[in-house]
């Protein structure tokens, strides 16, 4: 599972970095400090995008994306190429979309798992927390130039 | 979505709660549809679904009658928003969901990881071509929740 997890990590994160640059034309960076995403946008609303990953060889990964209302928006005007003055329908939508296209680029590098994917959820809060029941979950600190920082959340769990 | 897909999660999460929690739950109102922004309330259990459908079913309540739920899961009183909590609220999820998906005939279904969220003033979106069917269920002197299912066929 350790393999497995560490496989995972690595093509989430390639499948992140390109899915930024080919749709956004936006870089993607690791953050070397431990993530407050309140830090970079001083909005406590945020956006939470999860799908699920499925594989026929019985095991799950849960694949949450956590980022501020203001880095969303900045985001969403570069994926649809025209500003975003608030966070709307088109912003949730993108978000869904990238978690989804990034799910979906994970699995293409793991052809041998078999996934299937859930429909891509987006919840938005103030103050959220979000739990990974049934398993811990793997927070991978990330930035954006201009647009600011982002979270990645991994589990992986037996089915 | 079609209505035969509807009653296996009403049926699943009675069954549940009567099993799990030693309280029955019933119908308070008419199914609901729901896209576009949608509040929930404070606490949201989320399982998606895969196979040959795919989708998502939500368990949304007040954060009081969640511990309330989960405490009588535990067996166990539960005061704060922990662990035990979030563990527990999505493990209720996943069995309601696990359950529904044994019940849907004609359909392979797999289960996603649960996923637990607490927050405030929280809201969803559905898309209109995929729209939340909500199903209102109280629990007689404790309060009120909602089951919601999103899925199309893939």
């Amino acid at each position: 599972m350790a393999q497995l997890t560490r496989d995972l990590v690595n093509h989430v994160l390639d499948s992140t970095d390109e899915t930024l640059d080919t749709m956004m034309d936006l870089k993607l960076y690791r953050c070397p400090s431990p993530n407050d995403l309140a830090m970079s946008d001083n909005q406590p609303l945020f956006i939470t995008a999860i799908i699920g990953l499925v594989s026929k060889h019985d095991f799950l990964v849960r694949l949450v994306l956590t980022l501020p209302d203001g880095v969303a928006i900045r985001m969403t005007a570069s994926f649809l190429g025209e500003p975003q003055g608030e966070l709307n329908a088109d912003v949730i939508d993108a978000m869904k979309e990238v978690v989804n296209i990034v799910a979906g680029a994970a699995s293409a590098k793991m052809p041998e798992h078999l996934f299937s994917l859930t429909l891509p959820v987006v919840l938005i809060g103030q103050n959220t927390t979000c739990a990974g029941a049934r398993s811990d979950m793997l927070s991978i600190p990330l930035f954006v130039p201009d647009c600011g920082r982002l979270r990645i959340g991994l589990s992986v769990n037996d089915s | 979505m079609k209505s035969e897909y509807i009653n296996p999660f009403i049926d699943a999460t009675r069954e549940t709660y009567e099993t799990m929690c030693g309280v029955i739950p019933t119908r308070s109102g008419k199914l609901g549809m729901r896209s576009g922004m949608f509040a929930t309330d404070e606490l949201v259990g989320i399982v998606g679904l895969s196979g040959q459908v795919r989708g998502a079913i939500l368990m949304t309540m007040p954060l009081s009658l969640g511990q309330k739920v989960v405490g009588a899961f535990l067996g166990e009183e539960i005061t704060d928003v922990d662990n035990d909590l979030m563990d527990g609220f999505g493990e209720i999820v996943n069995i309601i969901a696990g359950s529904a998906a044994a019940k849907l005939s004609g359909f392979k279904v797999n289960l996603a990881l649960p996923t637990v969220m607490t927050g405030k003033d929280q809201k969803m979106n559905g898309k209109s071509s995929a729209p939340w069917v909500v199903i209102p269920m109280t629990i007689a002197d404790w309060g009120k929740f909602t089951i919601e299912v999103t899925m199309e066929e893939v």
